[in-house]
């Protein structure tokens, strides 16, 4: 089973959802599925206990993107840094000119296996 | 009634392990309902009194290793498991040890629940850590912390777990 199943399986309880197909991988953690900033605390301790991984909460909010004051402009991100969103988590949906908060509302399934992905192989 | 569960913290080790008391009395309202003529400690009590003894554990540690005064929340229960039914006249000996602790993050707990060494309760309960805003907050809550510790054995880190 890839990253992104595993993830969407164990996502199921703690989101409280009827089916693993309300889950889909390109489905974001806030906006879609309701996640509150106290499920993510279950969500990266199950991610530890289940998969071996140690994520940070920094790393979803992808305060590596966004914490260095160049990579902003009026707290929104660069077209420079959308490219670099867009390379690293293989899509297209970065824009420029997101805000912060928009970036950890729109966080995708996806976009937290790759974390996971590029977190194991290290 | 007041909504503290743990009647005495008796030692604590910074980021590893707490010890608390709860006796469990029959002049406890609860008793009036749960259960008429059948008095038994609700699980649940015995649950909130170790997370209230794991969240003071936290919160002392935070403070501690120099990290911002934050409030533990309980956000799971995993695996809790009530044994035995504790009545009026048991002394229940609340025992916590820390599995997990992030402190930008978050923390896990082992804890138990114990009467005459046989386990009444046990399980593992994890918490978020919640900003505290306010500056009269956090010295209320500051307060309120010394006072529960008021009787405790702060373990320097250096003696091994009890």
């Amino acid at each position: 089973m890839n990253t992104t199943d595993k993830l969407r399986e164990l996502l199921v309880p703690v989101l409280g959802v009827a089916s693993i197909d309300d889950i889909t991988p390109e489905s974001a953690l806030v906006n879609d599925l309701g996640a509150e900033s106290i499920d993510f605390v279950e969500i990266l301790y199950l991610i530890e206990t289940e998969m071996g991984v140690k994520i940070k909460i920094q790393e979803i909010a992808m305060t590596e993107y966004s914490s260095d004051g160049n990579n902003l402009e009026d707290g929104k991100i660069t077209a420079e840094i959308a490219e670099k969103l867009n390379r690293d988590f293989k899509t297209e949906r970065f824009k420029e000119g997101l805000t912060v908060k928009e970036l950890f509302e729109t966080f995708t399934v996806n976009d937290f296996a790759v974390i996971i992905d590029r977190k194991s192989e290290k | 009634m007041r909504f503290i569960l743990v009647d005495r913290i008796e030692e604590l080790k910074v980021a590893s392990w707490a010890k608390g008391v709860k006796c469990i009395s029959m002049t406890d309202e609860i008793f009036n309902n749960h259960f008429p003529g059948y008095p038994i400690m609700p699980g649940s009590l015995i649950m909130e009194g170790l997370a209230q003894l794991s969240g003071v554990l936290f919160e002392y540690s935070l403070i501690t290793l120099g990290h911002n005064h934050k409030r533990p929340v309980l956000t799971l229960v995993n695996k809790m498991k009530f044994r035995r039914f504790a009545h009026p006249g048991d002394k229940l000996d609340y025992h916590c040890s820390v599995k997990l602790f992030y402190p930008d993050e978050y923390a896990v707990a082992t804890v138990t629940a114990k009467c005459e060494d046989k386990i009444y309760a046990e399980g593992e309960l994890l918490f978020g850590f919640a900003d505290i805003l306010d500056e009269k907050l956090i010295k209320i809550s500051a307060e309120a912390l010394e006072s529960v510790l008021k009787n405790t054995i702060i373990v320097a880190s250096d003696e091994s777990h009890i």
